[in-house]
């Protein structure tokens, strides 16, 4: 995994810079905008950390720029300006993810490891949770070397839910996901499934119904 | 008050009706006057000419005066309508009634005049009389005699009457005619002030955009005043809000170098690092929302920013986002919402954070004496009558009475021993007040916290 950093904070950028190090990440780390476009023009990376108060190049201006570019790279933006102040307002267009400092190196690891789960996905075809390891090719869930048997419908709930692990996902939106247009669905249908898949996983998962809004998969 | 600052509306009509009015009423007056001096002396004419015309029919016969007047003479010569007419012929030297009515006559009016009118009163009739004298001679010898012909004053009232009604309907008129221009002359004028007071009372306090509006010279100059106002107002929100993001900068830049600096130096369970992580995270908390307290100033307000927004989908959205963050905090979470879509004018990053501060409050304060959090934080979507309420309540042990009154002012604290910054909930209310909305704090299970906004 080949991650880019622009950051002009040298204390940032060296924690940060250390920190990915250490989880096992390539990363190069420029302090100037320009400079960053120029990387991300010469080289591949799989992940951009941007802060936005960049000298040469503004942030937004770099997002604009891959954006316009069709570039669909994964950004952190990382900035010391929040949400509520009017230079930022217009992010939500091109970021993925956003942390306001001061912020903890592990949250960053996190966020890092969450976008690029999402990038990934698309790409491998194993998702891994807890001691549970599900291939999405192959429509086979395991747990160490044992076998899990799931109905077909079971499986297309349970990978929904993996796939927003620590998300709330909705009755409906769980519908939508499992069923085709012809398919008869009964949501209600819904609650059966999730409580034999509680029943089936016991041991692995952390499953809560979230009274008024769905289900979430804790990790 | 009211009184002493009459509408300019009123001014106009008054000015431009009240004179008009007054010199009507002294027309008509000059005018009444001036007919009853006309028809009068009118009216005078023909009874001296009928009396002169009794003078005719005067004779002498036998060195006595005589009068040779055919009775329906008197008739015709009386003028037309229903009016009486007396009159008399007396023989001066004799001083004898010749003909006609007795008494008629008043000599002492008449003295040494040669003619004479005046009103009298006869047989109960109100007249007008005419007296004068005339002579005959014959033989040598000089006779005198006294006319008097009197009519009642009927016809000439009549007559008088007719003339001034017609006048003052035709005056009435005039006035009426021209108070109805003046109404209109004025709202046509005041229109433009009256647009303006409309497009003002229409807008919203908060808004600051310039009034734009194509004014005629008498008002430009009030409309460009009122804009200049406003542009000076918009430049002082856009500098604060500038302001106020640098200072985010300038504040967080130093704290995020100071934390990383700690975590790179110490181990993640050294006593000292966990110690100076605390402050420092309480440092940069409290930095957080004293911006965010001055970023939500309602005096410095971004109107720009606010937007349609479906509180519905919105409230769903931020549920459906802060679930994970309230179990991770160990807490179980549910949504109840209103199967209706509502619209609100809102700014949606900050009902986010307002909802944050209520959520981040239950999860500071729901625990119970080991900090273990406790049940359910339930963010709820209700609409009573014409207001839509926000319900953010928890399972904890809820607050006192004077806690409940005081909760929203800044840096009240409930638990001196827990540190909070004390701003949560003033930002909440500030918010909410940016909203139109007021806020609530109950107990119920735990404590309720309401933004109630109005529809």
């Amino acid at each position: 995994m080949k991650i880019l950093l622009l950051e002009d904070n040298k204390t940032l950028s060296f924690g940060i810079v250390k920190k990915l190090k250490e989880h096992g990440f390539v990363i190069d780390s420029y302090d100037d905008g320009e400079d960053g476009i120029y990387a991300l023009n010469t080289s591949v990376y799989d992940l951009l950390i941007l802060d936005l108060g960049l000298p040469g190049l503004d942030g937004i201006d770099i997002i604009q720029k891959l954006r316009d570019a069709q570039n669909t790279i994964p950004i952190l933006v990382i900035s010391a300006r929040d949400r509520l102040d009017q230079r930022i307002f217009g992010l939500d267009v091109g970021a993925d993810d956003y942390l306001c400092k001061p912020f903890e190196l592990d949250e960053v690891i996190a966020r890092v490891q969450a976008l690029l789960r999402r990038s990934q996905t698309k790409n491998s075809n194993m998702i891994h949770y807890n001691d549970l390891q599900f291939d999405t090719q192959k429509r086979t869930l395991c747990k160490g070397e044992e076998h899990i048997d799931l109905s077909k419908r079971e499986l297309s709930i349970f990978e929904h839910l993996l796939l927003n692990v620590n998300n709330v996902v909705s009755k409906d939106n769980i519908v939508e996901h499992i069923t085709s247009m012809d398919d008869d669905f009964n949501p209600t249908a819904v609650e059966t499934y999730i409580s034999r898949l509680r029943k089936k996983l016991s041991s692995s998962i952390t499953l809560k119904t979230v009274r008024g809004l769905g289900y979430i998969l804790s990790k | 008050m009211e009184n002493k600052t009459k509408s300019i509306r009123s001014r106009l009509l008054l000015w431009l009706t009240l004179p008009l009015i007054i010199f009507t009423i002294a027309m008509f007056v000059y005018k009444y006057f001036e007919t009853n001096k006309k028809v009068n002396a009118f009216f005078d004419n023909t009874l001296y000419a009928t009396g002169k015309s009794i003078e005719n029919s005067i004779g002498i016969e036998y060195g006595l005066l005589i009068v040779d007047l055919p009775y329906f003479a008197i008739d015709l010569l009386s003028s037309d309508g229903d009016g009486y007419v007396f009159y008399s012929v007396i023989d001066e030297n004799r001083d004898k009634l010749l003909v006609g009515y007795k008494g008629l006559v008043n000599k002492e009016l008449l003295g040494n005049k040669e003619k004479v009118f005046y009103d009298t009163v006869y047989a109960g009739a109100q007249l007008r009389a005419v007296s004068f004298k005339t002579s005959l001679a014959s033989a040598g010898k000089t006779y005198n005699a006294i006319i008097t012909i009197a009519e009642s004053t009927e016809n000439r009232s009549f007559v008088i009457n007719d003339i001034l009604s017609s006048i003052f309907i035709l005056m009435t008129a005039v006035v009426g005619f021209t108070i109805i221009t003046s109404l209109i002359a004025v709202s046509k004028g005041l229109s433009p002030l009256n647009y303006l007071q409309n497009l003002i009372k229409k807008r919203d306090s908060r808004d600051l955009k310039p009034v734009s509006f194509d004014a005629p010279k008498e008002v430009e100059v009030m409309v460009n005043s009122i804009n200049l106002l406003l542009q000076r107002s918009r430049d002082n929100i856009e500098y604060i809000e500038q302001f106020n993001s640098d200072v985010s900068h300038q504040l967080r830049t130093p704290i995020a170098e100071l934390k990383m600096k700690l975590e790179l130096a110490f181990a993640k369970d050294d006593k000292d690092y966990i110690a100076l992580t605390a402050l420092v995270n309480s440092m940069a908390h409290i930095t957080e929302q004293l911006l965010l307290y001055a970023k939500t100033n309602p005096n410095t307000l971004n109107l720009n920013r606010f937007k349609k927004v479906n509180l519905s989908q919105l409230c769903k959205e931020y549920a459906l986002k802060t679930a994970p963050r309230v179990y991770e905090k160990g807490f179980e979470f549910a949504y109840e919402s209103l199967d209706e879509e509502i619209f609100i004018n809102a700014d949606f990053i900050m009902i986010e954070s307002m909802l944050d501060n209520i959520i981040n409050n239950s999860i500071y304060y729901a625990v119970d004496k080991e900090n273990n959090p406790m049940g359910t934080i339930t963010v709820s979507l209700q609409r009573h009558n014409n207001t839509i309420w926000i319900n953010v309540s928890d399972e904890g042990n809820g607050l006192e009475k004077k806690d409940l009154e005081n909760i929203f002012n800044r840096f009240y604290r409930v638990d001196s021993l827990k540190n909070g910054s004390g701003l949560g909930l003033s930002i909440v209310k500030q918010i909410a007040q940016l909203h139109n909305a007021s806020v609530q704090a109950s107990n119920d299970k735990g404590l309720v916290i309401s933004i109630i906004f109005p529809l």
